[in-house]
């Protein structure tokens, strides 16, 4: 058992060698990135292992709600066809942006492929300032916004999923032509600053205008419900669903 | 001693990957509390440093926290209700410190926590 003395002189050690750490990261000699890498890894094998055993507990799941599924699935598939040719004519339009934006300072031209640092807890891209993202960007799949990046490290870079958005607003438009503010609360996705007699419907699809560091066409999700609650609001509100789940996909972009 | 910090990593990676470091903290407080006191003011650097990596956190800012959370802990040894305050207040640093995101996970994971408090703990003092 230590004296009273001798705990000092340790809690006096320990704070020395805490000032020598906050030196070194001053100094930015702190380098924690390949022990990160490594980290990242490991978290990866974690999350397929965990995937695994928990496969079996989402079959039965799934088997439970299979008829509303097919269901869901019959809906979307009509629906899907009925926009292919919007979609088409979308693409024109995103392509004749891209041109246009490129000519301007900004370059649009750097795609980054990368996979999800898979954690269940944290939303990262394995991919950092080493190949040159930058706060901002866009974290896509498939041409589905997924988030935006926020903190860029050497070699990783944390992404604000769209729920998550608060801080930040994106302008969107539905497929009828509705223009409104994306945000996120933290648990949904929130198409607001809709005027109330703008004309919103379950199922619309939503797709991103020119922003900061986002492209226009981007699909965002789906309306999958309007509050209309109370008439005495200008504005209403819709919750976004969106078609892809970060937490699921191999790959993304990172534009 | 090895043995017991491999499995702590082990522990910390899965918990890494679900959500906040419970087990690893509960488990590694338990293991401080088996080392000399100066061997264990010291391992908290160790501990800060695993979190720093798993979490993506800066080691001063963790090691800052977890000497003050280790000198709550070795001032109010005896007052469980003050050290089970600490604990909470240094998860809930964690998750905002980490930028976490809520998952069902979280709940399973806390659920199991604390089936492992009272099946370990504190059947102990009712018997």
């Amino acid at each position: 058992m230590l004296n009273g003395q001798g705990r000092l002189i340790n809690y006096l050690l320990a704070l020395l060698v805490l000032f020598v750490l906050f030196f070194l990261q001053f100094l930015n000699l702190l380098n924690l990135n390949g022990l990160r890498s490594f980290s990242n890894w490991w978290k990866g094998q974690n999350y397929l292992l965990l995937q695994k055993l928990t496969q079996p507990i989402w079959r039965i799941q799934n088997m439970w709600q299979l008829s509303a599924r097919l269901e869901d699935l019959q809906y979307r598939y009509s629906e899907a066809a009925a926009i292919v040719s919007q979609l088409q004519t979308l693409q024109q339009e995103n392509r004749e942006l891209r041109q246009m934006l490129e000519n301007t300072d900004r370059s649009y031209n750097q795609v980054v492929i990368s996979a999800p640092v898979i954690s269940f807890a944290q939303t990262l891209v394995a991919v950092g300032s080493d190949r040159g993202i930058q706060p901002g960007s866009a974290v896509l799949h498939q041409g589905t916004l997924l988030g935006l990046i926020d903190q860029v490290d050497d070699r990783q870079s944390s992404v604000v999923l769209l729920a998550q958005l608060r801080e930040r607003a994106l302008v969107v438009r539905t497929s009828q032509g509705v223009q409104g503010l994306l945000r996120g609360n933290g648990r949904e996705i929130l198409l607001t600053e809709i005027p109330s007699d703008a004309p919103l419907s379950e199922g619309d699809l939503v797709f991103t205008e020119t922003a900061p560091g986002v492209k226009a066409g981007f699909l965002v999700g789906r309306l999958a419900k309007v509050n209309r609650d109370n008439q005495a609001f200008a504005t209403q509100t819709a919750v976004v669903e969106q078609l892809v789940n970060f937490f699921e996909v191999a790959l993304v972009e990172v534009q | 001693m090895l043995t017991q910090i491999i499995w702590l990593l082990i522990i910390l990676s899965f918990e890494a990957t679900m959500g906040l470091p419970l087990f690893f903290m509960y488990l590694g407080d338990r293991f401080l509390g088996r080392l000399s006191e100066r061997l264990s003011l010291f391992a908290v650097f160790g501990i800060s440093l695993c979190l720093a990596i798993f979490y993506n956190l800066s080691w001063p800012i963790m090691s800052a926290i977890l000497l003050v959370w280790y000198f709550l802990r070795t001032a109010f040894t005896k007052q469980t209700p003050i050290y089970i305050i600490t604990f909470i207040i240094l998860q809930i640093s964690l998750f905002f410190l980490a930028s976490l995101t809520w998952h069902y996970f979280y709940l399973l994971h806390l659920a199991f926590f604390i089936w492992y408090l009272v099946k370990f703990n504190f059947r102990k003092y009712a018997s």
